[in-house]
């Protein structure tokens, strides 16, 4: 055995499926083998109320709308620009469930909510050059919550905030982090949740909307059909903190959802929202179905909006409960079925720009586990509708050209997404994407 | 790994993106137990090596450069994990390898007891 005083150590050993060799004066470890990898986006604040939403299963109205089919577009949607917010020494690139950005309209910022310091980080939108900082407290009258991971910058005193263990409670705080106001969304309304969704708020982006005197609240999809009795979205009165479920629309009539992975892989779980201001209708995404919602006044419709290039889902042969915890099947839907990130509304352009994932190869992916030297690739797709939800542009964007998972938000130039974090770890980098005319139609 | 072994006789690879609760237990060992020479800590699986450093730095590791990072293919390629820390024990020129994928949480509390230099309550390999 080497002492401690040994400079260096040198050892071979052989384990069974692997070889370790460390050997003086630096230690390898040299093997063959294969890798893994992760991977994770923001919000639109809108102050308009939308009044009288009276939802119910008899209002829901379908309507299919009619969309181009992708090869007669006569535009592509690719990355024309890209700027860099520079970090602190205490800010770092968002890590693999991502963070939230959001662009504030006010004070022309993109505010950065970093995990780590627990503090909100603001960018000028121009420069990328940080201007100014809110600390957020997690302890005392002023506490948010041991584990703040999602904001909504409404304006520059009212700044909602949710966090991991606080028992359900929204927080609203100032430019300072003085806690202006808490709501409780779950923990006295729902004593238990058997038949309605525990509200466990989406990640990310599209979780809060507010409109008027209401929050909208996009929560986890249950993974048990008896909780779906009503939609997994809460709105909550600002003024009077009443809150309750919409009753529609109810995500995953048409699954089986003892055929999906579990709750953990929230990607076939998240409910995202973001609002229109000009409608005034709420849009909500559900990852496993190709329609979308709109919400207003009128009633819930459904919007088709099938992508042309996302694929298919991918659904369990069996309940999931029938499937040790590392199944092939089970990976292999997590990582190939195609899916619905969420979508956003931009207020500038006037456009609908909706998230999703390619269909995985799985037999790729096999090989892949099974320690070949391939990859299976991670490519989003980005369908492009106007105000009439009108398909303009369905195309793919690989991680060279954005990460979702890692950050995006809505600017007054148009959706900026994450890049990957090869300029350095004190820069973060974003591309702007933008529809572009097809060169023939230019 | 590239990372130079000196009198080291352990070392815990930690993947950043994995576990949560291992990645809490390995935090809370990195905390009581970065001064020692006997262990090295080293992260994989991380999307940002600044990220893990400020976080170490939060909980008050004074001395968060001497923390190694390494590519999470070569940890997989000698049998570690995406999602489970690797503990390696080198002792007369060989290398015992241990996934610290049990959920009993008794291994991080044997790992503590070694490292603290008291009496192990249960068996590290």
């Amino acid at each position: 055995m080497p002492s401690e005083a040994d400079p260096t150590v040198k050892v071979t050993v052989n384990f069974c499926d692997f070889n370790v060799i460390i050997g003086a004066p630096e230690t390898t470890l040299n093997c063959s083998g294969n890798a893994m990898r992760c991977n994770q986006t923001q919000i639109i604040t809108n102050h308009k109320p939308m009044h009288r939403i009276k939802i119910s299963l008899f209002s829901v109205l379908c309507c299919l709308v009619t969309k181009l089919p992708a090869q007669n577009s006569k535009y592509t949607f690719e990355v024309v620009r890209e700027m860099q917010l520079q970090f602190d020494n205490e800010t770092a690139y968002p890590y693999a469930l991502g963070s939230t950005f959001q662009y504030c309209k006010d004070t022309r910022e993109i505010v950065y909510l970093n995990r780590i310091t627990h503090s909100l980080k603001y960018y000028d939108y121009k420069t990328g050059e940080q201007s100014r900082e809110t600390k957020l407290e997690l302890e005392g009258p002023d506490n948010v919550g041991m584990d703040p991971y999602y904001v909504h910058y409404h304006s520059r005193d009212s700044i909602f905030i949710i966090s991991r263990g606080n028992n359900f409670d929204l927080s609203l705080v100032n430019s300072k982090g003085e806690k202006i106001n808490s709501y409780d969304y779950g923990s006295n309304l729902y004593a238990d949740y058997e038949s309605v969704p525990i509200p466990k708020a989406s990640t990310i982006f599209g979780a809060i909307e507010v409109v008027g005197d209401d929050l909208y609240l996009g929560i986890e999809i249950p993974s048990k059909r008896e909780q779906l009795s009503v939609a997994p979205i809460i709105k909550i009165n600002l003024k009077t903190k009443t809150v309750e479920h919409l009753k529609a629309p109810i995500p995953y009539k048409g699954i089986n959802l003892k055929r999906l992975a579990n709750p953990q892989q929230v990607e076939f779980y998240s409910t995202r929202i973001t609002y229109n201001k000009k409608t005034e209708k709420l849009i909500v995404n559900f990852p496993l179905e190709h329609d979308f919602y709109t919400l207003d006044d009128r009633g819930t419709q459904s919007i088709d909006g099938k992508s042309n290039v996302i694929g298919d889902f991918v659904f369990l042969d069996k309940d999931r409960e029938n499937y040790p915890r590392n199944h092939f099947d089970l990976k292999s839907q997590i990582n190939n079925s195609a899916w619905y990130f969420g979508i956003l509304y931009d207020p500038y352009q006037d456009l609908y720009y909706r998230i999703g994932r390619i269909e995985g190869n799985a037999s790729l992916y096999r090989r892949e586990l099974a320690g070949e030297d391939v990859k299976t690739p991670y490519t989003y797709s980005i369908s492009v509708f106007d105000a009439d939800f009108k398909l303009l542009a369905d195309t793919t964007i690989t991680t060279a050209g954005g990460i979702f998972h890692r950050g995006s938000f809505i600017g007054p130039d148009g959706l900026w997404v994450a890049q990957l974090n090869v300029n350095g770890e004190d820069v973060m980098g974003f591309n702007l994407l933008s529809l572009v005319k097809k060169s023939d139609e230019k | 790994m590239g990372i130079q072994i000196n009198s080291e006789k352990y070392i815990l690879i930690v993947p950043q993106n994995g576990c949560s609760n291992c990645v809490y237990k390995s935090y809370q060992l990195i905390q009581k137990h970065s001064n020692l020479s006997r262990i090295k800590f080293v992260f994989t699986n991380f999307s940002s090596a600044k990220a893990v450093k400020i976080r170490l730095s939060q909980i008050g590791v004074p001395n968060v450069d001497t923390i190694h990072f390494t590519g999470l293919e070569q940890v997989l390629d000698m049998g570690g994990s995406s999602m489970f820390p690797l503990l390696i024990h080198l002792e007369n020129n060989l290398a015992r390898l241990k996934l610290l994928n049990d959920p009993n949480d008794q291994i991080w509390v044997s790992l503590n007891e070694e490292l603290s230099g008291t009496r192990l309550s249960g068996r590290l390999f």
